[in-house]
């Protein structure tokens, strides 16, 4: 009898592996073979149809704007007919995403978002030092940034940002030795005193796809160069003070004009680039140009799966600044009314710059160099015989960015830059010292995604020093967020 | 007699090598576009792509990524071996881009039906499933010629 059962159970045993075995090899159907590429390579690129990007950019949507629809119960797991009947269930119009309606180039909603920042800045300077004549001397706190963003998709391939700053400027900067004040009557308020503030229209711009690898961009927008200058915001940068180099414009932070751009994937790198035109540097460059003479620029950026991420890019712009007094009118020798363009200030410029980012799980290292000339026109240079002419001149400077991620202690990032900067020879420079070096290290804490806080300490001092300058030390916290 | 022995122990020893596999079978995510697409294969690298806000395109369309709720085990399993990058990595990577104006993550949607759903009608439509949530209207596709139902397949839920 127990030999039976032995028996019995062997068979069971063997007709139930048997079982699993064969049902383990008979998996989903095997895709039906359409112009199937190469295995292991990218299937070939073909011009999107009409509406395409639409397509991307009505799915390209923060994870927060799921469509308020009630997921239907999990299917039973008795096999994929379960799957098949919840899935009919489900209205894709509900969640915006009709078939029917891709593609046709529907507007999508506004998208509105935005940053801030606030500061605490405490540096540390010997009584009388002449830093002291430039930057605040003293402790306080600041409000930095707040930054609104309004996005939409405009139909099929056609995109809009705009990023405004709201500033507490002009109130409290110094003109001419003075503080400003904009206190006024607050006619809300019994005519109390109330200070206005100022804004800055950070970007502003209408993006269209010519095609999967050609965009154009037009409007007012962030100059394509480097790595910080487009990282932009307080909180996606790591530290709390940008670098001199990025701080000083070598290339137009923003500029005004058309920007062409794109990129292609080929294989798993991918390589972008731009072609930029606008008014370029100017007093004035957002609203009109006051020569003729207009800004070109370009990039070239590449990025591969090198250990993680690796990305490197190239940049150039060469533009004319112009600043002067306004047209006037005189009258010629016949005394014909003519129009007189005053010289002003006048130089040409060219900036290169080139940056490399590596990105290792929790480590990031980064760095940028970049170099700009001047040369002024003749009789064109600002200054006097008496108090001395500014002279065509050349700057230079880098830096390095070191830091990890770790995943604990609200995902702290330490990290450490250093950086070199050559200066213009300027009235300042002649005063201070032309040579820059600076350390920051720092803590750099995300307990979330959209709230960074930031502790750093900053070390800048003037090696070819033309006075008897200490370092400048500055301790900094800021938090930053995303709303 | 010994012959049954050997035949009881090879049953177990079989059932056992055979029900390991499946266990994994059941964290598998199975890559899916809509049944009858041309896409059957595709790189990780355009997949890497594709779910990290660039334009990728394939079999004549661009592709138009979607993914689970951020916290759940898909997302997570997929962020992990398609991104390389963990939960916490992920969310400030999104925030990063909008910060830059870039676009934003790939539209989240609220459960495997929803996904195999959106997969099967909408254009160009590209996600992931669990192996046991494959619909009839869905295609799985090989990721670096490796299916899902291979061993050597890597991408699996949390």
């Amino acid at each position: 009898m127990a030999r039976g059962r032995l028996r019995l159970a062997a068979q069971l045993f063997t007709v139930a592996s048997l079982a699993a075995t064969a049902a383990h090899a008979q998996p989903t159907p095997e895709p039906i073979e359409v112009g199937t590429p190469a295995e292991g390579s990218a299937p070939p690129e073909a011009p999107p149809p009409d509406g395409a990007a639409a397509d991307l950019a009505a799915a390209a949507d923060a994870a927060a704007d799921v469509a308020n629809v009630p997921a239907p119960a999990a299917p039973p797991a008795d096999g994929p007919s379960a799957a098949d009947q919840a899935a009919d269930d489900i209205d894709l119009a509900s969640l915006g995403l009709d078939p029917a309606s891709a593609g046709s180039g529907e507007e999508d909603k506004l998208n509105i978002y935005g940053f801030a920042d606030f500061n605490y800045w405490a540096p540390f300077l010997p009584k009388g030092n002449v830093v002291a004549s430039y930057l605040p001397k003293e402790h306080y706190f600041s409000f930095g940034n707040l930054n609104i963003y309004l996005a939409r998709n405009l139909g099929a391939s056609w995109r809009a940002l705009s990023e405004i700053r709201f500033l507490y400027s002009p109130n409290g900067s110094e003109a001419g030795g003075a503080l400003t004040s904009t206190s006024v009557e607050d006619p809300a308020n019994l005519q109390r005193s109330v200070s206005w503030g100022g804004i800055s229209i950070q970007r502003a711009y209408i993006e269209h796809d010519l095609t999967s690898k050609i965009s154009v961009r037009a409007g007012h927008w962030l100059t394509p160069y480097g790595i910080w200058n487009l990282d932009h915001g307080s909180p996606t940068i790591i530290g709390t003070l940008r670098p001199y180099i990025v701080g000083e414009q070598f290339f137009p932070e923003s500029q005004t004009g058309i920007d062409v751009f794109g990129s292609t994937l080929v294989g798993d790198y991918k390589l972008g680039y731009h072609a930029t035109v606008s008014n370029g540097r100017g007093p004035a460059s957002t609203v009109r140009n006051l020569s003729n003479d207009m800004g070109f620029g370009g990039r070239v950026e590449f990025e591969a799966p090198w250990a993680g991420s690796f990305k490197a890019g190239a940049s150039v712009y060469a533009g004319k600044f112009v600043d002067r007094p306004t047209d006037q009118v005189s009258v010629d020798a016949t005394g014909k009314p003519i129009d007189v363009e005053p010289v002003g200030t006048r130089y040409a410029e060219v900036a290169y710059a080139a940056d490399a980012q590596w990105i290792h799980r929790g480590l990031h290292l980064q760095s940028e160099i970049m170099a700009r000339q001047r040369a002024y026109d003749t009789g064109a240079r600002p200054g006097t015989a008496a108090t001395g002419f500014s002279p065509d001149s050349a700057s230079w400077g880098i830096y390095g960015l070191a830091a990890y991620r770790f995943e604990r202690f609200w995902n702290v990032m330490p990290y450490v830059q250093a950086e070199h900067y050559r200066a213009l020879e300027s009235s300042v420079t002649t005063q201070i010292g032309r040579v820059i070096r600076v350390w920051d290290a720092g803590l750099n804490f995300r307990p979330s995604a959209s709230v960074v806080l930031k502790l750093s300490w900053n070390d800048a001092w003037f090696p070819d020093r033309r006075l008897d300058i200490a370092h400048f030390k500055v301790a900094m916290a800021q938090i930053s967020w995303v709303f | 007699m010994m012959t049954k022995h050997i035949i009881a122990v090879i049953g177990l020893l079989a059932l056992v090598a055979t029900a390991r596999p499946a266990a994994a079978d059941s964290k598998k995510l199975v890559v899916v576009v809509a049944k009858g697409s041309p896409i059957t294969n595709i790189s990780r690298g355009d997949l890497k792509h594709a779910f990290s806000g660039d334009a990728v395109s394939a079999g004549g369309k661009t592709l138009v990524p979607f993914n689970f709720q951020p916290g759940t085990p898909e997302r997570s399993g997929f962020d992990d071996a398609v991104l390389g990058m963990s939960a916490d990595a992920v969310g400030r990577f999104w925030v990063d881009r909008k910060v830059r104006g870039q676009s934003g993550a790939p539209r989240a949607l609220p459960s495997p039906a929803h996904i195999a759903k959106v997969v099967a009608k909408f254009p160009g439509a590209i996600s992931y499933l669990p192996a046991d949530a494959l619909t009839a209207d869905v295609q799985p596709v090989k990721v670096d010629g490796v299916a899902h139902t291979d061993a050597r397949y890597s991408i699996t839920n949390k």
